[in-house]
């Protein structure tokens, strides 16, 4: 029977998938390895349960009870979610054929309380200290130099400003040990639509998280795997690659 | 009032040297009140740079000195006699005559006023050492740009001058160091190649030589000032060439600003209106702060507390830091290298300045400058991440800090509202700039919480792992930290432009490298006569009498210049007596120091043998012949003096007076009587007398005396004064005076 003379591309593709699959779910080594990754989140989501059963306890008799225990709430998601996304990373090593797959991702920690920086508070502090006009009307004329005019203006945000608000947001709350980097995107905001638009509070998008903790999985320390998520490509702050101030 | 001036932190760093430069520097102008600041390039190229509390970089060479043990005759001012062109420079603050030295055809001279402990501070006022020699008349990064422009900080020092922080102060100093110490050994070299009397009469020479040599040093010691000022312990952005920015300047702009912003800006804001009215603005890293330290190479992981521009008296420990603050390690390494490189440079001549004395007990003797103890200390996380924000008020208050918030959305989010109209840079490299700044920012932030006492951030290390950035972990919009830039060495020059290799003599394959080599062996000059004996022929030596003697009689002022260049040119070459009969206790220098198989031109005073031994042998003597060789026939005199007289017949209108002929040299009246010179020798008068009815001239010492008949209308009397006249006089000098109508 003659083959057929083209195969549809997703067909291949599948094909081919399903190959590959079968060949790891064959290896004995891999097998053992997605198994050890299954542990791990076991393992994982124990960690979390137990932590969130003392963040609990703890907010007993706390005045802010009720806050408290959804902090510890939202904690425990966090935390879970680590867990899995931990597992994903997990198996795909194991499918690379890597020796040791198994990294516990950074459980979020969070407690007591810090204070969130304010967008507002550039423009007013630029008011009071009654600065003239910047070009066009636009911000507040800082310096008039050789080359042109240093401005701020504060109405001129954008996703780099967006993302300068979530890292300086994360900055506020990271106190170690107190608040670990995962505990702080638990706890802070999570931006709904385009963060440079509206008067929504600071926040840091859902992916920023989930960013970091990739990163860490990858091999990043967590000093490094902060500045990069939020920053780097592929950065968790939607649109900031590619932007581009507008001519002023 | 409540100032919140973010966007000048980027700015400020860029307006002033002090803000770019860790200690500061400062240039008085030589007219103006103690408290003016020399107006522009020209006139700080033109200006010695004077003792001053804010003259830091001049005081801690001062300091340096005198605990090296070097003599203090090295400290003193001399001046360096240049011959240059007529052009003039226009400024918006003034004009300024040409400094930078021509190798022919001089027509004016001029002299540079300097001591080695203020080339301490040129690093911050040019490039070079030989942009320097050259009058910040060129633009050595640039050579297209105009000078002016190329020497203010805004548009270009500013944002090059990544070679004052680490590492590449390192490979400046490195490299600077090396050319002291050679020049150093060749100053030796024709030091022993001169024995006794020689060694006497040529000495001026080799304290010339010697000086040089340190003022190399001296400039080489401003990068390792630099080293050791704390906001300057980390890695700049950057590099010395525009090439490394992608010939953007606006980015070389934006990155000068946040270095600015992290090193400190007291300098700027303090002295800029209107932050100026709300000063002091003693932010750190400059300024000391309680979060501000640098862990040091030989007593880490400790971090010290640490000072930069601004602060040298709490340095010094002259005026109290911040409670329990101790400086004196960070002092103590300081003079520790500095002391070091000091020595090992004048301990390389041959000490025609005095001996080398024991140091003073301190400094940190450990410290050794060609070593990793004078170079790898860095400020701590904690003190990058402080440094960031802007701090108002008296440090010991303590200063607060008025951007809160500013590692992560201010900082990145204000430099995207610059309006910059320096060319080149575009709206996509601005957004690469921003999103590298809250990297760094960030980063930053997160390692002042996690390790406030690790170097990292100012390591400029990327972080092992570190996905790749849009401009590449720690670099800035594809610019990398300093250590990418981080070139040269002893013997390999670390930029496109830096000072030549030695020898600096006249002739180099490389017109560039000709270029510098010339402003500073001319500039230098009598430093570098040995130079010239290999490389001046005997024609080029006839062509400066030939212009000397052209000029003379002609515009005063281009004759003087002529006759000079052709002294300072001809006298290292000029043997007294004719060819085949010379006086060899009076040996031409050249002849002395000349290495086979080079074999020196010369030439001859024309005197006449023989020679007894008595003849004066000085410098100055030689100078004098070096002018009769050069000047015959030029020079200026005039009757400036009294020249009364009465007429003693009215009809004949005969005259006789009292007359005094005054021989003026460069500005100097070195006559003294009618016939005998006041600077020594004797000078042969006759005078004539022409176009009227004079017809009887008697002169004597003090008075001379013309009669005849008729109107003495139109009547010239010429007076021509002729013989060795000691000093700078030794030519025949004619003058003339119009007798006027008796009264």
């Amino acid at each position: 029977m003659p083959l057929p003379r083209m195969l549809p591309v997703s067909m291949a593709i599948a094909i081919a998938v399903l190959a590959v699959s079968g060949a790891d779910a064959a290896n004995p080594a891999v097998k053992a390895c997605v198994a050890s990754c299954s542990e791990a989140r076991s393992s994982c989501r124990s960690e979390v349960g137990a932590r969130f059963e003392g963040d609990v306890a703890a907010c007993s008799g706390a005045a802010d009870e009720r806050d408290c225990r959804r902090l510890a709430k939202r904690v425990q998601k966090a935390g879970k979610k680590a867990c899995n996304d931990a597992r994903k990373a997990c198996k795909r090593c194991c499918k690379l054929d890597a020796e040791s797959c198994v990294k516990p991702p950074e459980l979020p920690v969070a407690s007591g309380s810090f204070a969130l920086p304010e967008r507002a508070a550039l423009e007013t502090a630029l008011e009071e200290g009654g600065f003239p006009p910047g070009p066009e009307g636009r911000g507040f004329t800082v310096l008039q130099l050789p080359d042109g005019v240093f401005y701020i203006d504060p109405a001129a945000r954008s996703p780099v400003s967006a993302a300068g608000e979530c890292a300086d947001a994360m900055l506020a709350c990271l106190s170690p040990p107190e608040r670990n980097a995962a505990g702080c995107f638990a706890l802070l905001a999570t931006c709904k639509g385009k963060p440079w638009k509206g008067d929504a509070p600071v926040c840091c998008p859902a992916g920023c998280g989930e960013r970091y903790q990739a990163l860490l999985q990858e091999g990043l320390a967590a000093e490094d795997a902060l500045a990069a998520a939020i920053w780097l490509k592929p950065t968790c702050m939607p649109q900031l690659e590619g932007h581009v101030e507008p001519e002023p | 009032m409540r100032w919140v001036l973010c966007g000048a932190v980027l700015a400020a760093a860029c307006l002033h040297p002090g803000a770019g430069g860790a200690w500061d520097v400062r240039c008085i102008p030589v007219t103006g009140p103690a408290d003016a600041e020399c107006q522009d390039p020209f006139e700080r190229a033109r200006t010695p740079w004077e003792e001053h509390p804010l003259a830091e970089h001049r005081q801690l060479l001062v300091e340096s000195f005198l605990i090296a043990g070097l003599p203090d005759l090295l400290r003193q001012e001399f001046t360096l006699t240049v011959y240059a062109g007529s052009e003039i420079l226009e400024a918006p603050t003034g004009d300024y005559e040409s400094v930078r030295p021509l190798l022919t055809g001089a027509e004016r001279e001029q002299s540079r006023r300097l001591t080695v402990p203020m080339m301490a501070s040129l690093p911050d006022f040019s490039y070079t050492l030989w942009d320097w020699a050259s009058g910040n008349e060129v633009c050595p990064p640039d050579p297209g740009h105009p000078a002016f422009d190329c020497h203010n900080y805004e548009s270009h020092i500013g944002w090059l001058n990544s070679n004052h922080m680490l590492p590449q102060a390192r490979h400046w100093y490195a490299y600077l160091h090396g050319l002291a110490v050679e020049r150093a050994g060749e100053c030796k070299q024709i030091a022993d190649s001169l024995a006794g009397p020689q060694a006497i009469r040529f000495r001026d020479w080799l304290l010339a030589c010697e000086k040089e040599a340190l003022v190399i040093e001296g400039v080489a010691q401003h990068y390792l000032q630099d080293a050791w000022a704390i906001g300057h312990m980390m890695e700049r952005w950057g590099s010395t060439e525009i090439a490394d920015f992608g010939f953007d300047r606006g980015l070389g702009f934006l990155i000068s600003g946040f270095v600015g912003a992290v090193h400190g800006s007291k300098a700027m804001f303090d002295e800029t209106p209107p932050f100026s009215e709300a000063a002091p603005w003693d932010d750190p890293i400059n300024a000391p702060h309680a979060d501000v330290g640098y862990v040091d190479g030989l007593d880490g992981p400790l971090p010290r507390p640490g000072v930069g521009d601004r602060f040298l008296p709490q340095l010094m420990g002259l005026r109290s830091g911040l409670p329990g603050d101790d400086y004196a390690p960070q002092r103590e390494a300081l003079f520790g290298c500095a002391v070091d490189g000091l020595r090992e440079v004048y301990a390389a001549t041959a000490q025609v300045h005095g001996a080398l004395e024991a140091p003073l007990p301190l400094f940190d003797a450990r410290r050794q400058v060609e070593q990793d103890s004078c170079w790898v200390q860095r400020v701590t996380n904690s003190s990058f991440h402080t440094g960031i924000g802007v701090h108002h008020g008296a440090f010991a208050d303590p200063a607060t800090l008025l951007i809160p918030g500013i590692v992560g959305w201010t900082m990145s989010d204000m430099v995207g509202f610059f309006v910059l109209d320096a060319p080149v840079t575009t709206p996509e490299v601005r957004e690469r700039f921003q999103t590298d700044v809250g990297y760094v920012a960030t980063l930053a932030g997160h390692y002042a919480r996690i390790r406030p006492d690790g170097t990292e951030m100012a390591s400029g290390a990327r972080p092992a792992g570190a996905p790749a950035a849009s401009g590449g972990g720690l670099s800035l919009a594809g610019v990398g930290s300093n250590s990418v830039y981080a070139r040269g060495g002893p013997g390999v020059p670390p930029s496109g432009y830096s000072d030549p290799l030695l020898p600096w003599g006249l002739t180099d394959p490389d017109p560039a490298q000709q270029e510098r080599k010339q402003a500073l062996n001319l500039t230098f000059a009598d430093a570098h006569a040995a130079d010239r004996c290999q490389e001046l022929q005997a024609a080029d030596l006839q062509a400066y009498v030939d212009a000397a003697q052209q000029a003379a009689g002609g515009d005063p002022e281009l004759a003087e210049a002529a006759c000079g260049q052709c002294v300072q040119m001809i006298a290292p070459h000029l043997r007294f007596g004719v060819e085949g009969s010379h006086d060899a206790n009076r040996e031409a220098f050249c002849a002395l120091v000349a290495e086979a198989p080079f074999a020196p031109a010369f030439l001859y005073t024309g005197e006449a043998g023989p020679f007894t031994g008595a003849e004066p042998g000085d410098l100055a003597s030689l100078r004098s012949a070096a002018r009769a060789r050069c000047c015959s026939g030029g020079g200026a005199a005039d009757f400036s003096g009294v020249w009364g007289g009465t007429c003693t017949d009215a009809g004949s209108e005969a005259f006789q007076g009292d007359c005094e002929l005054n021989i003026v040299q460069s500005g100097t009246d070195v006559s003294g009587t009618l016939g005998v010179c006041g600077a020594g020798g004797t000078v042969s008068i006759s005078a004539t007398a022409s176009g009227g009815g004079l017809s009887n001239v008697v002169i004597g010492a003090g008075s001379c005396m013309a009669t005849g008949s008729g109107s003495l209308a139109g009547d010239q009397l010429t007076i021509t004064a002729t013989g060795a006249c000691g000093g700078p006089v030794a030519a025949t000098i004619v003058a003339t005076k119009d007798l006027g109508v008796c009264p």
